[in-house]
C-alpha cells in the first residue's frame, strides 16, 4: 500500500484535539440521591486527583475517526490495483553525460526491475530509449505510449542537470501516464566543457535569481579572463538585455564594486549583473538576473553563454571543467506530480499515479462514517 | 411450599387495607398461629397461693377438696395495646428509583399488615408519626372503624425532612399508657444515641419494644460508577466520592451500625429484626412472627 498524499499524515497531530478535550472537559460527577452520608465520614471521600480521560470508549472512537479521516485524505493506493502484467512502460535514458559502460549498467538495472517496484514479471509493452536529449524524445515517447494499453508509465533516467529539462516538459505530459524520474546514482562531479553543453545553473526558486556559474580550472589564465570579459561585453552589447524594459530591477544593495552591471532596463535600472570572483582553485563568473529562469532575460543570457568560447577557452584548455548542478529531488517530485490534465495528486517520491488507478480513500471515508455513527450512539448513551 | 408476595406485587396494590389483608392472608397460608394473640378470659392454671395474692382468685373448691390454697390464673382478658411508630424521615424514601419498594412504602405496608392482623384479633392499635413536621397520632383502639382510620392515616404519611426519634419514641411510650407493644419502624439513621436512649426508657417503663429496621440492599453497599456526587436525602448536602475507593469501608461501616443496633436491642431486652426491602414482605413478616412466637 502507498499514499498519494503522504504529507497529509501530518494531520494526525489532530488526535491531540479529542485527547485534550477529554482531559479538560471533566464532567462534574452525577448527583446521586443517597439515604445518608453518615457512614462516609471515615472513608476516603475525595476522588483521586490525577487526571484521566473522561470517557475512554468515546475518546478511542474519536481518535479512530481522526486517524481514518487523515488516512483517507492521504489517499491510499493498494498496489495490487496496478496490474504489473499489463504495464506499458518506456524508459528514457539520458546518455549525454554517461559513458557506454554506465549506459549498459542502466539497461541491466532496467532489465532486472531495479528501477521500479514492479519486477520482471510484467509482460506488457516495454521500450528503452537512450538519448542525449530527453526533451527532444519526449513527444515521440508519449505518442508511442498512447498507442499502448493502460496503465502506462514513463521512466526517465537522467542526471537532471538544471539546463537539460524543465517542469514544463513534464507538465505537458498526458495525465494518464505515470511518470517516474530517476536521477543517476553516480553523478560525474565535473563535466568536460569541450563539446558539452554549456553549464547552466538555474537559480534557486522560481521568481528570483537566475545564476550562471562557471568554475574554471586551473587558475585563470589570460585567455580565460579574456573569455570572461568577452562574455560580459557580449551581454552589455546584447540589445535584448539592454532594452529589457520588462526586466525587474535588482536591489541596489547587490551592486558593489566587484559587481559589474551588464544590462540595464529601459529606465536605467540594473537588469543583469556580472562578477568574476576568484576562489582558491578557480575563478567563478556569476551572472545574476532577477527574473524567472524561463523568461526572456534568462533566455537571452542562456543564448549568450551557449555561444561557447571555443575560440579562447576551449582552445587553450583554460576552461576545462565545470560543475554541473542537478535538479533537486524535491523539484523532481514536483515535476513528476504536476500533471497537465486533471489533478491526481503528487506521486510517491518521484511518481505520478495514473488515472486508471484510483485511490482507495472511499473505503476509509466509509469507515469514518461508520465511526461517526458509533460515536453518536456512544455519546448519547453516556 | 408457601407462595410469597413479591414486593412489586404488593406495591401495585393502591388500597392499603387490601394490601394489608393480602399480606396477612399470605401469613396465614403458612399455617402458623399468630403470635399476637391476646389473653382471653380463660382459665390457664393453678399455682400455690402466695401471700399478697388477690383472694378473689383463690380456688375455694380445690381448697375444700384438698385443703390446700391455690390461686387460679387466667389468660389476660384485656386486649393488647399496640403502638406503631413510623419513621417519616426523607432517608426512608430510598431507593427512589427502581422496581422495588422504597423503605418507607415497605414500612407502611408492614405497619398496615400488623395493624390489620392485630385488629382482627381484637387488639387495640395506635399510630404515631409526624409528617411535614405535624404530629400524626391515633391512640391505640380496637374496632373496624378505627382500623380504617389508622390505615387511612398510614396512607397519608409522606417521607420528608428529618425526624426526632428520641422525642417521638418517648411520646409514644407516654401515650401508650399501660404496658403494651411498641413497634418502631425505621432505618434508625437519625440520632443513634438518642434513639437507643429513648428505646431503653420505653423498655424500662414495661413496654414490649421491637426495633424493626428497614434497609434496602442498594444502600448497604455504595453504588458503582466511579466518581459520584452522593446527595444526602435529608440534608441535601452533596459529597463527591470515589466509590471504588470507599466501597469496602462503607460496607463495613453499615455492617457495624447494624450490629450496634442489634447489640443495643439485646442488651435492653428488646426485639430486633432487620427487613430487607428487596425480600418478599409476607415471608419476612411471617418469619419474624414465628421467631417471636417461639422465642428463638
Amino acid at each position: 500500500m502507498s499514499w498519494l498524499q503522504p504529507w497529509m499524515w501530518a494531520g494526525a497531530i489532530a488526535v491531540a484535539l479529542p485527547i485534550a478535550v477529554h482531559l479538560i472537559s471533566q464532567r462534574p460527577p452525577r448527583a446521586t440521591p443517597f439515604p445518608s452520608l453518615r457512614f462516609l465520614t471515615s472513608t476516603r471521600l475525595r476522588p483521586a486527583r490525577h487526571r484521566q480521560p473522561s470517557d475512554w470508549p468515546l475518546l478511542l472512537l474519536r481518535i479512530a475517526i481522526v486517524l481514518a479521516a487523515v488516512a483517507a485524505m492521504a489517499q491510499p493506493v493498494w498496489r495490487t490495483r496496478v496490474t504489473p502484467a499489463s504495464l506499458s512502460r518506456v524508459i528514457v535514458v539520458d546518455t549525454s553525460e554517461r559513458s557506454d559502460t554506465a549506459m549498459t549498467a542502466v539497461r541491466d538495472s532496467v532489465a532486472k526491475g531495479e528501477t521500479g517496484r514492479e519486477t520482471g514479471r510484467e509482460t506488457g509493452a516495454r521500450l528503452v530509449v537512450p538519448t542525449s536529449s530527453v526533451r527532444a524524445v519526449l513527444p515521440g515517447v508519449v505518442a508511442w505510449l498512447r498507442t499502448q494499453p493502460a496503465p502506462r508509465e514513463l521512466v526517465v533516467e537522467s542526471a537532471f542537470r538544471r539546463s537539460a529539462l524543465d517542469k514544463t516538459d513534464f507538465a505537458a505530459l498526458p495525465a494518464d501516464i505515470r511518470v517516474r524520474l530517476m536521477p543517476h546514482t553516480a553523478m560525474p562531479h565535473a563535466v568536460d566543457l569541450r563539446g558539452a553543453a554549456p553549464v547552466m545553473i538555474a537559480a534557486s526558486g522560481h521568481d528570483s535569481l537566475a545564476t550562471w556559474l562557471t568554475r574554471v580550472q586551473p587558475l585563470p589564465t589570460v585567455p580565460a579572463m579574456r573569455w570572461m570579459a568577452e562574455r560580459v561585453a557580449m551581454l552589455q552589447r546584447d540589445s535584448l538585455l539592454v532594452s529589457a524594459a520588462w526586466a525587474t530591477t535588482l536591489r541596489d544593495t547587490m551592486i558593489s564594486a566587484r559587481v559589474q552591471v551588464v544590462a540595464t532596463t529601459a529606465t536605467g535600472a540594473p537588469a543583469v549583473l556580472a562578477a568574476a570572483i576568484p576562489t582558491d582553485a578557480s575563478v567563478r563568473l556569476f551572472l545574476w538576473t532577477r527574473t524567472d529562469s524561463t523568461s526572456r532575460v534568462a533566455t537571452a543570457l542562456r543564448s549568450v553563454m551557449t555561444a561557447a568560447p571555443r575560440d579562447a577557452a576551449t582552445d587553450t584548455g583554460a576552461v576545462a571543467t565545470a560543475v554541473a548542478l542537478t535538479v533537486a529531488p524535491e523539484t523532481l517530485r514536483a515535476w513528476a506530480g504536476a500533471p497537465s490534465g486533471a489533478p491526481i495528486g503528487a506521486g510517491t517520491g518521484m511518481e505520478r499515479e495514473s488515472l486508471t488507478t484510483p485511490t482507495d480513500a472511499r473505503w476509509l471515508w466509509l469507515l469514518v462514517l461508520l465511526l461517526l455513527g458509533a460515536e453518536t450512539v456512544v455519546r448519547r448513551r453516556g | 411450599m408457601t407462595a410469597v408476595l413479591e414486593p412489586a406485587v404488593v406495591a401495585a396494590i393502591d388500597d392499603l387495607e387490601l394490601a394489608a389483608r393480602v399480606i396477612v392472608d399470605g401469613i396465614r397460608t403458612g399455617g402458623h398461629r399468630s403470635p399476637l394473640q391476646g389473653h382471653g378470659a380463660e382459665f390457664q392454671q393453678h399455682r400455690p397461693y402466695r401471700a399478697g395474692d388477690d383472694l378473689k382468685y383463690l380456688d375455694w373448691k380445690v381448697f375444700g377438696r384438698s385443703d390446700r390454697l391455690y390461686t387460679r390464673q387466667f389468660r389476660e382478658t384485656t386486649n393488647m395495646h399496640l403502638m406503631l411508630v413510623v419513621d417519616t424521615s426523607a432517608s426512608m424514601a430510598y431507593p427512589i428509583e427502581g422496581p422495588g419498594l422504597s423503605k418507607f412504602r415497605y414500612a407502611v405496608l408492614l405497619a398496615a399488615a400488623l395493624a390489620y392482623l392485630a385488629s382482627e384479633q381484637g387488639h387495640a392499635v395506635g399510630l404515631i408519626s409526624n409528617t411535614h413536621g405535624a404530629l400524626t397520632y391515633l391512640p391505640a383502639r380496637a374496632g373496624l372503624v378505627h382500623r380504617r382510620q389508622l390505615l387511612l392515616a398510614l396512607d397519608g404519611l409522606r417521607p420528608a425532612g428529618r425526624w426526632e426519634p428520641e422525642g417521638m419514641i418517648d411520646r409514644a411510650a407516654d401515650l401508650l399508657g399501660r404496658r403494651g407493644l411498641m413497634l418502631v419502624l425505621s432505618d434508625f439513621y437519625d440520632d443513634e444515641a438518642g434513639t437507643q436512649r429513648a428505646l431503653r426508657h420505653a423498655r424500662q417503663r414495661g413496654h414490649d419494644v421491637a426495633m424493626l429496621q428497614l434497609l434496602s440492599r442498594a444502600e448497604t453497599q455504595l453504588p458503582t460508577g466511579g466518581t459520584l456526587a452522593l446527595q444526602d436525602l435529608e440534608t441535601g448536602v452533596q459529597q463527591p466520592i470515589d466509590t471504588a475507593l470507599a466501597a469496602s469501608a462503607y460496607a463495613a461501616e453499615v455492617a457495624a451500625f447494624c450490629a450496634r443496633c442489634q447489640t443495643a436491642a439485646q442488651h435492653a431486652g428488646m426485639d430486633y429484626v432487620r427487613f430487607d426491602t428487596d425480600a418478599p414482605l409476607d415471608r419476612a413478616l411471617r418469619e419474624w412472627l414465628v421467631r417471636r412466637q417461639t422465642g428463638r
